[in-house]
């Protein structure tokens, strides 16, 4: 075994306490959930007013979203450690810059680690990106420059459209519209494109068109990057530029890191819940969702008491399948739809605390692990059958890394760093079960990082293992699937604007839905957040005219 | 007189559909043979070297499309329609599951073992019969005429069988039955397994199912179909050329103008239509392109063999052929594990087979005859490539896991043969044995949509179109003759 115990400190994030005091009999909106998504719904619903009580059931507020303070005081993201796609509008809205939400950097590059000691460099400069190409294969590195354009505007396409307004049930023509739409915007070229990617697989894709493993690797890295995806499956080609279609400030498609670690995100939008007069619990679990005549009325807490509500969001993963135990007065007749479906997660977090960066880690990037489509493809097989890679591929981001690689700066490096890794694959349901299996898959994958990053293995000194069980036990990600709740291929999900997965819930009104899986697209967005909101303080409006 | 309306390349039962429509309406139509060397197509059956036609899987479940066949009137040929049974599934530890054609009967079988998977089936049966159609006419109607469909049909888009199957069952048999008899052979052609996102598309193809709805026609002799639609093109005038084959298509300012046949002749047109395969399609259009098609792989495998003619044989087949076909898939996780080894171009170490057995009064032939379709086997190996050694030890491994179950089975073959993917390549000139790309996964909804776009392959004006499947034929010579022309003549 690598270490003997976890981390001295694990205060999950500088939690703010939850709000003492009497709970009100009845609130105008009870949000179920506190995650980035219903955080920025509560903080919305309570800025324009209302009265909001959030109910998160785990002891801590963030989801998947969480800071991990480690014994030397360095902090580590918990589960989700970047950002690609949050949503502009909340930031600003609800200023959270000034609520301490900050990014270390919003262009970090990706590094890419090849098996024979190679990198490419993938950073928002596609000249810069280009130069690193080059140095393994000219005429890919040609390839990429021309083809990266086209995917870029696919990407930009894709990221306007998924912040559009709610769609939802209540609309008609929005009820599950057989035929995909492209993306708004798009040049007939781009559209012959966009087809082209939706039915290909990443691996075939990039088959056809780039020579270097290393480079293939890369790109379909990004594209199964938190699902349960073969890069050899349909559909999966179209992840490349909707894993580019966020806009930060570093540009299209660009990476931010933040400071403090992801809890830093969670806080914020509290702090901003609250000021708005808004107001939490946590360890508060939702046993019911009481409707009357088609209404949503209140919920029941574990504790057996009720709250009243005049709206109420569900703001967690996989409602579709707890709303068939969670809701009483479901209209639906047993047995004639199709029952929902509710896969597992099979992506791990592991969390390093190491005594020293090996000089392999030469700048602050992102590391990525998947050497070729045949290493992913690998990594990804046992996965079906409910064993662990025994080479899985992986995701590091190192804290405390300085940005330039100067004398000066790397002595100033604190004595103590950490590394944030994802790891695929781990299946949920392990055969034989994790407990037993832990130290080897931990042994599996401190292996494959010392050989990608020499010197790493030497450097742990501590740290922690998040299989998808225990992401569920812990931080109450519902299947252990945190990267995006929903058994589909993006490139659907990209569809789905018009598919009828809408905000607003089919079956009862004043009921919204906004789990990170109402929103195509995977990352900590917050979009479906705010589009709840959105849709609930009009609903509310419409309501008190009448 | 070398100037038509229309030709089409590609004289397999789609491009004869395609050439019926348009010579019915009376545009002058030439039928152009597209392979090399080929004198069948791929619909009309694999001739065996003793002269029997066994079937490809792909002609025995032939799903025509409705519009066709009342069109054509197509029930007042004797085309063999034959119901698709349940069928019985072997498998270690389970023994012979054996499958009802009548829901009722079934449920009450499965009542027996678990009330919950009774219940189950027949609410299985209810959803498929409920989203089929609108899904269906959905993707008939294309993206701009569509009608909303139920929410709950996007299970059907975006989940695998794995997980629909598993969210209605508990019987491991029944599952791995239902995937292997919706799908046939066709698991493999897929280019997908069971655990695959999308590929519960498959199970609206369940054959129970399809019984009672009356919109998909039953499993059909190809080869009759061929026949009558042969027949149909030349009685409406339209022109067949045999003996000679396409040697290119003529592109003049990036639209097709016509072909050039190996014979030297060259015809004229104001359109083609192309049923081809889309690689061979491209490498005619230009080299440059079809690098950027990805090579078709095959999927399937195929044993064919007589019996002797020994009564007490004949009765036990006969009335097995009633039940359906008879499935071998050892679990849909041994399913999934043979779509591994296929993708690693290695012949799987257990690969599902559906065994169909031919009564000698339902095809053209007087012995007892049967067909093993098998799926998951390449076309090219990874190491190595098909042989006769290769085929044989194929072939022995297959039919003993036939003789566990049924026995004596080899012992009253008469002639038997096994056809690799690559034989299909060079005898019916299918890219890659039987048509199997990675989009052949989502062909059922992505894919259609594309082909819709694709009407016109490279751009509107191109003059140059793209059929591979009825429908899609269908599609062609609605679009060809104009909107509603086909609507007065049914």
């Amino acid at each position: 075994m690598i270490w003997q115990k976890q981390p001295q400190s694990t205060t999950a994030q500088s939690a703010i306490e939850s709000p003492k005091g009497e709970l009100k009999p009845r609130y105008d909106v009870i949000v179920v959930g506190g995650g980035a998504n219903g955080l920025t719904c509560a903080a919305f619903a309570a800025r324009a007013g209302k009265s909001v009580l959030l109910l998160e059931a785990t002891e801590s507020l963030g989801g998947a979203c969480q800071t991990l303070a480690l014994a030397s005081g360095q902090k580590i993201s918990r589960a989700a450690h970047l950002i690609r796609h949050l949503d502009a509008r909340t930031v600003r809205k609800l200023g959270l810059a000034r609520k301490g939400f900050r990014f270390e950097t919003q262009s970090l590059p990706t590094i890419a680690l090849g098996e024979d000691g190679s990198r490419l460099c993938f950073s928002n400069s596609l000249t810069a990106t280009g130069g690193s190409i080059v140095e393994v294969n000219e005429r890919d590195a040609e390839r990429y420059v021309v083809l990266y354009r086209k995917i870029e505007k696919i990407a930009r396409a894709i990221g306007r459209d998924s912040n559009r307004r709610a769609r939802d049930y209540t609309d008609k023509r929005a009820t599950a519209r057989l035929w995909p739409e492209y993306p708004k915007g798009l040049s007939r070229a781009s559209q012959k494109l966009f087809q082209e990617l939706a039915v290909s697989s990443i691996g075939h894709y990039l088959e056809r068109e780039f020579e270097t493993p290393l480079l293939r690797g890369a790109l379909a890295f990004d594209a199964v990057m938190g699902r349960s995806l073969s890069p050899y499956w349909p559909g999966t080609a179209l992840n490349w530029p909707a894993s580019l279609s966020g806009r930060m400030k570093g540009g299209q498609g660009a990476i931010g890191l933040p400071s403090d670690g992801m809890g830093a995100l969670p806080l914020a939008l509290a702090k901003a819940m609250l000021r708005h007069g808004g107001t939490f619990r946590t360890e508060r679990k939702v046993t019911r969702l009481i409707a009357e005549a088609g209404r949503i009325k209140a919920v029941e807490l574990a504790s057996g008491a009720t709250i009243e509500a005049g709206q109420v969001v569900c703001a967690f993963g996989g409602a579709d399948t707890l709303l068939q135990e969670l809701l009483v007065a479901r209209h639906q007749t047993p047995g004639l739809f199709m029952p929902p479906v509710m896969p597992k997660g099979t992506t791990a977090k592991l969390n390093l605390e190491l005594d020293g960066l090996p000089a392999s880690v030469t700048a602050r990037a992102r590391y990525i692990i998947a050497p070729s489509l045949e290493a992913i493809e690998q990594a990804f097989v046992p996965s079906k059958y409910g064993r662990f890679s025994s080479e899985p591929v992986m995701e590091v981001v190192f804290t405390g890394v300085h940005k330039g690689d100067a004398e000066e700066e790397k002595d100033a490096q604190p004595a103590r760093q950490a590394a944030s890794i994802i790891v695929q694959f781990a299946p949920y349901d392990l055969e034989g079960g994790w407990e037993s299996q832990r130290d080897r898959f931990i042994a599996r994958c401190a292996a494959t990082l010392d050989r990608y990053l020499p010197g790493l293995a030497a450097r742990i000194v501590g740290g922690e293992l998040l299989t998808p069980a225990d992401l569920e036990e812990k931080l109450g990600i519902m299947g252990g699937l945190w990267h995006f709740h929903r058994p589909v291929i993006q490139s659907q999900a990209e569809f789905d604007r018009d598919h009828g997965r809408g905000i607003r819930s089919r079956e009862v009104e004043g009921l919204y839905l906004c789990g990170g899986d109402r929103h195509p697209g995977a990352g900590v967005r917050g979009t479906s957040g705010r589009l709840a909101a959105e849709a609930l303080l009009k609903d509310a409006g419409k309501i008190g005219r009448k | 007189m070398n100037r038509f309306d229309v030709i089409v390349i590609g004289a397999g039962v789609n491009g004869l559909l395609c050439a019926s429509y348009l010579a019915r309406a009376g545009r002058s139509v030439a039928l152009v043979p597209h392979a090399k060397g080929l004198t069948r197509s791929y619909s009309s059956g694999w001739q065996s070297t003793n002269g029997a036609i066994f079937p490809t899987w792909h002609s025995r479940l032939f799903d025509f499309g409705s519009e066709a066949s009342r069109y054509f009137h197509l029930a007042s040929f004797d085309l063999g329609a034959a119901m698709l049974g349940g069928g019985v599934s072997f498998q270690e530890g389970s023994g012979a599951f054996v499958r009802d054609a009548d829901p009722a009967a079934m449920a009450e079988r499965l009542m027996a073992t678990s009330p919950k998977d009774a219940n189950a089936y027949l609410n299985y049966l209810q959803c498929l019969t409920r989203l089929h159609k609108p899904i269906h006419q959905s993707l008939k109607a294309g993206p701009r005429n569509s009608e909303p469909i139920a929410p709950d049909a996007r299970a059907f888009f975006e989940s695998s069988m794995r997980d629909v199957l598993d969210s209605f069952f508990e019987n491991e048999a029944l599952k791995s039955h239902l995937a292997q008899s919706a799908t046939h052979a066709a698991l493999g052609s897929m280019g997908l397994g069971p655990y695959a996102p999308t590929s519960s598309f498959a199970l609206l193809r369940d054959p129970v199912f399809r019984q009672t709805t009356e919109d998909l026609t039953r499993s059909i002799s190809c080869q009759r179909l061929e026949r009558a639609l042969t027949d149909l093109v030349g009685r409406s005038g339209g022109l067949i050329v045999a003996e000679t084959r396409l040697e290119k298509i003529i592109v003049e300012g990036g639209k097709a103008k016509g072909v050039i046949l190996t014979s030297g002749v060259e015809l004229r047109s104001q359109h083609i239509v192309a049923d081809v395969d889309k690689h061979l399609l491209s490498m005619e259009r230009d080299a440059e392109a079809s690098t950027k098609v990805s090579r078709a792989r095959g999927a399937m495998a195929q044993i064919n063999m007589t019996f002797d003619a020994a009564p007490e044989i004949h009765q036990k087949y006969t009335a097995l052929a009633q039940r359906g076909s008879c499935y071998f898939n050892g679990g849909l996780e041994n399913i999934e594990r043979a779509y591994d080894d296929w993708r690693r171009m290695e012949v799987p170490a257990r690969p599902p087979f559906e065994l169909v057995f031919f009564p000698p009064d339902e095809r053209d032939s007087r012995e007892l005859s049967a067909s093993i379709y098998i799926s998951y086997i390449p076309t090219k190996l990874a190491l190595g490539r098909w042989d006769e050694a290769r085929r044989f030890t194929l072939c022995a491994e297959i039919t003993n896991e036939v003789n566990n179950w049924i026995s004596d089975f080899s012992n009253h073959i008469t002639h038997i043969e096994t056809v690799t993917p690559d034989m299909y390549e060079s005898c019916f000139g299918v890219a890659g044995g039987i048509w199997a790309g990675e989009e052949q996964g989502f062909d059922l909804w992505l894919h259609e949509q594309i082909r819709t776009d694709r009407l016109s392959i490279t751009g509107p004006g191109s003059r140059l179109f793209e059929i591979e499947s009825g429908w899609s034929a269908t599609q062609v010579a609605i679009e060809l003759l104009g909107g509603s022309a086909l609507q007065g003549a049914a």
